[in-house]
């Protein structure tokens, strides 16, 4: 049984929803000379098939996606950060497996995922680190990134320190910075 | 009006938001390389109208071969025709880096790359206004809707990219000091990807497959875009604010 949540936290704010619409629309719009008689000649029939075939899940997913955004939030319970935006994306990270914690620019690939500016969920490819499972607001600057193990997580809540002063006390007690990221660490920490 | 040019409108706006913005993330967020896209954009006119255009006509007039045969063709007239577009679009793609202000631009090979995709995309984007001015003077296709012209979209939108991808090419493979290379990388590339059309306006391949080619090409270009993009640092990076590290 999930332990209980001790503190929600909001995403920052954003239009990521707003390339999400457009992108939805273009879709619709591009299924609409499939379903109209006429504009796609009888040869072509099997075109149709395999337009319907891609578009129509296409566009429940991404009409899914665009209801679920405002269910976008993250949840400290007493193991583990829950990652949560709608029905589709839940991820949990247990804080024993937490090893680093940073706020970071990353730089996207062109390889196709559910990213845009303003919007980033579910996992997306970045060409300095390698997959990131995405449950954040911004698609590549000031990212809160989490690594637990091998795998990479992506937040953006919208009072960082807020949130980075709740989950400090429940993080692994062997915290040890290394000489290249010190002077922000000690900044982190508020130790001048 | 005619109903290809909102769809024009909306496939240049979107190509031209998607891919400058992607060369201005891409290139370090600057938009030193952005500035360049301007350049690009009366090429493809330039070449057609004064080049590929006279030259099929020209040619074909000296060797008595009428348009429109299809199969008919003599295939060596065919091969010229299906080269004009590579040989003198990949060429004139590459000329703005004879002025001084261009070549300024490139003093990496990382930079040669994005002067060169900058030019390649402003060409990508001339040639979707000029191909959309074409069908409007030519007066076809009036009787659809306009958003019966998604395929012009779909299509203009990926070649925006792979005539960056192509003319990158080009200046990267340049820069490191092989020229000749470079321009035949990029021709040899653009011919690859107009075989698919070619074969599909010929009647030797369905409409789908040229399509599912232009995916192929795509699908390649992607990929060769993510083996030569210069790379920034992983994990270890100054600007970084590190609020816990270590752990278990």
């Amino acid at each position: 049984m999930p332990s209980p949540v001790l503190m929600s936290f909001k995403p920052s704010r954003s239009y990521g929803w707003l390339w999400l619409v457009g992108l939805t629309a273009l879709v619709a719009v591009s299924a609409l000379p499939l379903v109209m008689p006429g504009v796609v000649p009888p040869d072509e029939r099997i075109a149709v098939w395999i337009g319907l075939a891609i578009m129509v899940p296409l566009l429940a997913y991404l009409l899914v996606t665009l209801a679920s955004l405002p269910a976008m939030r993250y949840d400290l319970t007493a193991d583990e950060i829950v990652l949560s935006c709608g029905p589709l994306y839940r991820y949990r990270i247990p804080y024993a497996q937490i090893t680093d914690v940073r706020r970071t620019t990353l730089t996207p690939t062109l390889w196709s995922s559910m990213r845009m500016p303003g919007l980033a969920i579910g996992g997306v490819p970045y060409a300095d680190i390698g997959g990131v499972k995405m449950c954040a607001t911004r698609m590549s600057r000031d990212i809160l990134l989490v690594t637990a193990g091998k795998r990479r997580y992506g937040l953006t809540p919208a009072d960082e320190a807020a949130f980075m002063a709740a989950l400090r006390p429940l993080l692994p007690r062997t915290p040890s910075a290394r000489p290249a990221g010190a002077a922000t660490v000690a900044r982190a920490h508020g130790e001048d | 009006m005619h109903p290809i040019v909102p769809m024009a409108v909306i496939t240049v706006a979107f190509s031209a938001a998607l891919w400058c913005g992607m060369l201005w993330l891409y290139s370090g967020r600057t938009m030193r390389f952005v500035r360049l896209v301007w350049l690009g954009l009366p090429l493809s006119a330039i070449v057609n109208l004064a080049v590929k255009g006279p030259l099929a006509k020209g040619v074909g007039e000296l060797a008595g071969v009428e348009p429109g045969l299809g199969l008919e063709t003599p295939v060596w007239f065919l091969v010229f025709l299906f080269l004009l577009a590579p040989v003198f679009e990949e060429l004139i793609k590459a000329a703005p880096a004879l002025l001084p202000a261009v070549r300024r631009h490139i003093g990496t090979p990382g930079d040669a790359l994005w002067a060169g995709m900058a030019l390649g995309m402003g060409f990508g984007l001339g040639e979707a206004i000029y191909l959309a001015w074409q069908v409007t003077v030519s007066g076809a296709y009036t009787e659809y809707p306009w958003y019966a012209f998604t395929g012009f979209f779909g299509e203009r939108l990926l070649v925006v990219f792979m005539h960056g991808m192509m003319t990158g090419l080009l200046f990267l493979i340049a820069k490191r000091g092989y020229w000749v290379r470079g321009y035949l990388a990029a021709a040899g590339a653009h011919a690859l990807l107009n075989s698919g059309a070619m074969l599909y306006q010929l009647e030797l391949a369905p409409g789908w497959a040229a399509s599912a080619s232009l995916g192929v090409m795509l699908i390649g270009f992607a990929v060769l875009f993510e083996r030569i993009r210069p790379k920034c640092g992983v994990m270890e990076r100054p600007d970084d604010t590190v609020y816990f590290s270590g752990g278990v």
